[in-house]
């Protein structure tokens, strides 16, 4: 092989050394800043320094957590929106859409179900509802047909008032 | 070689490396399984100290009590929630979000075969090592109860507990389910039906065939001997762990039980107050608050002689109580 070519293809080798170490060096850290940019996704999840999770924003949300396993919140339960987790990884609230009714509402929950509901549905009423699992409830709301606001103890009906 | 062609190539490789550009790949995510420090069950693999635990992020361990390092043994591309052990085949039976019960190989972890469910999933399993029964139910009522020894052939079920929920399997092949306000009682050998009226979650029963019920706040014993209740009882008090001060205070309200195992003369209560409880189980009167755990308990389980319980906990933790 002449000498030439041989210094040639020693240049060529260089090059590509040259080039590859550049290559590696500027894409050792790669910052992407999105500050100025929308971002469309369908989840978001923010987890603890444990890896728990504690908000998640998505579509659709997960079935709701219990100890150690998930229930299943009913047919024609899709719901969308804002949920928030304690520090075990339990469900405690959520700020959502469903599905098929149509409905926005807010819910937070014990450790073990669901406790306030204030909700606004699609024809115009809307209600927020308090219960113990024992059958204490506060339930108002109101709608174009009137209000009304009722408690109950144990189950039974303790005042009600209803405006037409 | 020509000087063009020389020049050629040199501009090739300028030209190359100045259109590299770096693709960056997103880690694919899910919205479940992303709470990787909780156990979601336990159960014993030998006789006792050593047991298999389950995680949402779908791994199985093996610990043994004293020992701080834990064996992986399976990783599930699933949520797990329960599981059963079956000692003769070394196989873990596992309920999952969205595989149905996957059948594991407990010595190599991988996964030999998956029991569809009709709909939905299953969260609790229940096993027996004698009758090789294995059942579980769905969240839309559906029921499964296969027979492990048989190819995992399904068994037909009669009429009356149709939408019943499988608890637990005796040795001699007796089922029982929970059905709304009662327990139903299926022997497969003959094919009866026994059905005791009461409300909760059936937990346990034991060789006398007391049951252990939970719902809500309370416990009850029913022997069902004599068709009746024989005590309902709940947790007194809430003790709250003070960190900074290595103390409880005892608060006056009384927390949901979550979980219960009968022993041979005591019961065992798990609450959302993070404690276990030892009750008498012929007066139902407390006994002792095991206040250990830091976090919500999400399963206990009892050895077969009942001479050991292990608890685990949403945050990780796992306890062996001597008894």
């Amino acid at each position: 092989m002449k000498n030439s070519t041989l210094k040639f293809l020693l240049l060529a080798n260089l090059l590509v050394t040259i080039g590859l170490v550049i290559y590696v060096i500027r894409n050792q850290q790669v910052e992407i800043d999105l500050s100025d940019e929308i971002l469309k996704v369908r989840g978001l999840v923010v987890t603890d320094s444990t890896g728990v999770e504690r908000v998640i924003i998505g579509s659709h949300l997960p079935p709701a957590q219990s100890q150690g396993y998930r229930f299943y919140r009913g047919d024609n339960s899709g719901v969308s929106g804002v949920m928030l987790y304690d520090h075990e990884g339990q469900e405690r609230g959520g700020y959502v859409t469903d599905d098929s009714y149509g409905n926005v509402f807010l819910t937070l929950d014990s450790k073990i179900s669901q406790r306030v509901l204030f909700m606004a549905e699609p024809q115009g009423a809307a209600s927020l509802k308090m219960w113990a699992k024992n059958g204490n409830q506060l339930n108002l709301g109101t709608s174009d047909e009137g209000t009304w606001l009722e408690t109950s103890k144990n189950g039974v009906k303790k005042t009600f008032l209803k405006t037409d | 070689m020509k000087t063009t062609s020389r020049i050629t190539i040199l501009i090739s490789i300028l030209i190359l490396f100045s259109q590299c550009k770096q693709e960056i790949k997103l880690k694919p995510q899910k919205l479940t399984g992303n709470n990787p420090v909780a156990f979601t069950d336990v159960i014993y693999k030998s006789g006792r100290d050593t047991v298999f635990v389950s995680t949402y992020g779908g791994h199985i361990y093996e610990i043994i009590n004293n020992k701080t390092k834990k064996k992986k043994i399976a990783l599930l591309d699933d949520e797990i929630y329960s599981m059963a052990y079956n000692s003769s085949t070394k196989q873990i039976y596992a309920a999952t979000l969205n595989s149905g019960i996957a059948v594991i190989d407990a010595e190599n972890g991988k996964l030999i075969k998956t029991l569809k469910l009709k709909e939905t999933w299953a969260h609790k399993l229940t096993y027996n090592q004698q009758s090789k029964l294995l059942a579980t139910s769905d969240f839309k009522g559906n029921h499964y109860i296969w027979n492990t020894a048989d190819n995992f052939r399904i068994l037909e079920t009669p009429k009356k507990i149709r939408n019943a929920q499988p608890k637990y399997i005796t040795d001699n092949g007796i089922i029982y389910f929970n059905k709304r306000n009662e327990v139903l009682v299926w022997n497969t050998q003959t094919n009866q039906i026994f059905s005791h009226s009461l409300t909760g979650t059936l937990e346990d029963v034991d060789k006398n065939n007391n049951l252990l019920v939970i719902g809500g706040k309370q416990f009850a014993l029913y022997n069902t001997s004599t068709d009746s209740l024989v005590y309902k009882n709940k947790h007194p008090n809430w003790p709250i762990y003070l960190k900074d001060k290595d103390s409880f205070v005892n608060v006056p309200l009384t927390l949901e039980i979550v979980s219960g195992k009968l022993g041979n003369n005591t019961i065992y209560t798990a609450g959302l107050d993070k404690t276990i409880r030892k009750w008498k189980k012929s007066t139902g009167s407390l006994e002792e608050t095991l206040k250990k755990h830091r976090a919500s308990i999400s399963a206990i389980s009892l050895n077969k002689n009942k001479s050991q319980l292990v608890s685990v906990d949403l945050s990780g933790t796992i306890y062996f109580w001597e008894l």
